[in-house]
């Protein structure tokens, strides 16, 4: 399942083209070999991946970041800074819609 | 969606007596926006691609645990889940050109589901197999709770949901929630999960459910990536001791008081503190305007969908 078959999608417009081409019927029959080809095209597109193609392109387009030695660490938030005195508030009034009568009342059956 | 589905509210009334995880969180997290979501009907209009992903993903992991509880070899179950996935999104067709379609689509799930399986390939948790000789996948329950509405003492409330497997790990038994999600699975997202709504419920369903000694529930994490389509996987274990449980359990009493008052007075306040959660609530637009002109921005930016096919706790997968 390595080996990328002969005839494999390319690109996202295959899959594409398999799923509006096909008739839900054909989709239920499609040769195994054909759905072969799907799977096998996803793993080489994974491999493809996991072999560092984001890693080449970030090259000299910013710092460097490592990310996995970031997320083996907990992440510290900003220095905490000192409160100020809060002025003068204005007593609270009423809202207009007072609490229901009755509410959180528990009853057991 | 269109199945006659009983309602999850008391006839006449807006007090819901049958819930899940999904519309209790809705309620602790905001009473404004359970009451927008699960009363009104409003969606986001993205919403729909993220329900429908999130269900084919379920739907792929269900068909092969089946599959493979069958006898079928992995090759050939993982075969024919791809051709019944094929099948069901053959007319899917998202708008990709926005964030939600950006990231899920039916390129993006077919990678998602090849790569989980290869990644769980040889997983050293188990499909528990039921009596019946099915796999312990999509487990649906409903189990009626020993209290009742206030003011409606002979309809007693309803815990709904579904579990998407159960599993054994290291000869403990586990229920497995599948999640996927566009931000990093660090430690943040870990965390997340305990105290959880979700996870205790599942933890307590579990229970009733196997009728066995449940530990807690395994989160799969599936994070899924922009550029160049990254899938990266985690796991996540949330505990729940008995205890645990049992405060829960009282807790949620409390809950579904507060959620009958509410619904008594036909207000459900806004929660103010949660607006910024998980990167913002939806409605959180619509909150920030004067409450006259709210319904105008409602009716604009989201959908409200006809009663049948809201989110309902009893409408089976």
């Amino acid at each position: 399942m390595t080996d990328e078959p002969s005839g494999a999608p390319t690109d996202l417009t295959d899959l594409m083209t398999i799923l509006s081409h096909n008739t839900i019927d054909q989709l239920a029959n499609l040769p195994a070999q054909d759905l072969d080809k799907i799977i096998a095209y996803q793993r080489k597109q994974r491999i493809q991946r996991e072999a560092g193609g984001k890693t080449k392109r970030a090259k000299g387009e910013g710092p460097t970041i490592d990310i996995k030695a970031l997320m083996a660490k907990p992440q510290k938030g900003p220095e905490p800074v000192p409160a100020q005195p809060s002025p003068a508030q204005p007593t609270a009034k009423p809202t207009s819609a007072p609490p229901p009568p009755g509410a959180f009342i528990r009853r057991f059956l | 969606m269109t199945d006659l589905v009983p309602s999850p509210f008391i006839s006449g009334t807006l007090l819901q007596f049958a819930w899940d995880s999904t519309s209790l969180g809705y309620l602790k997290t905001c009473p404004r926006l359970y009451y927008y979501h699960m009363i009104l009907g409003y969606v986001a209009k993205d919403e729909s691609v993220h329900l429908r992903f999130g269900g084919e993903y379920h739907t792929a992991i269900h068909d092969f645990e089946i599959l493979r509880a069958e006898g079928n070899s992995f090759d050939d179950a993982l075969r024919e889940t791809l051709r019944r996935l094929l099948v069901r999104i053959k007319d899917w067709d998202p708008d990709t050109s926005t964030k939600a379609g950006n990231y899920k689509n039916p390129r993006t799930l077919v990678q998602l589901v090849v790569d989980y399986f290869d990644n769980y390939r040889n997983d050293k948790a188990q499909t528990v197999i039921l009596a019946n000789s099915r796999p312990a996948v999509e487990l649906s329950f409903q189990f009626q709770l020993d209290f009742a509405p206030v003011n409606h003492p002979t309809v007693p409330y309803m815990v709904c949901g579904h579990l998407d497997r159960v599993v054994t790990i290291n000869e403990n038994l586990f229920v497995i929630d599948h999640k996927t999600t566009t931000t990093t699975l660090g430690d943040f997202w870990h965390k997340q999960f305990s105290p959880s709504n979700q996870m205790t419920l599942y933890t307590w369903a579990g229970k009733v459910v196997m009728e066995a000694e449940i530990k807690g529930v395994c989160i799969e994490g599936a994070q899924i990536g922009l550029e160049d389509f990254t899938t990266r996987f985690a796991r996540s274990f949330a505990y729940r001791s008995d205890d645990l449980i049992d405060e829960w359990i009282n807790d949620l009493e409390w809950n579904l008081n507060a959620a009958e008052a509410f619904a008594e007075a036909q207000h459900w306040p806004m929660n103010d503190m949660s607006c910024d959660k998980y990167g913002g609530c939806r409605f959180r637009d619509v909150c920030s305007k004067n409450p006259g002109v709210r319904e105008i921005y409602l009716k604009s930016d989201f959908i409200q969908l006809p009663e049948a096919e809201r989110w309902n706790p009893l409408r089976n997968r």
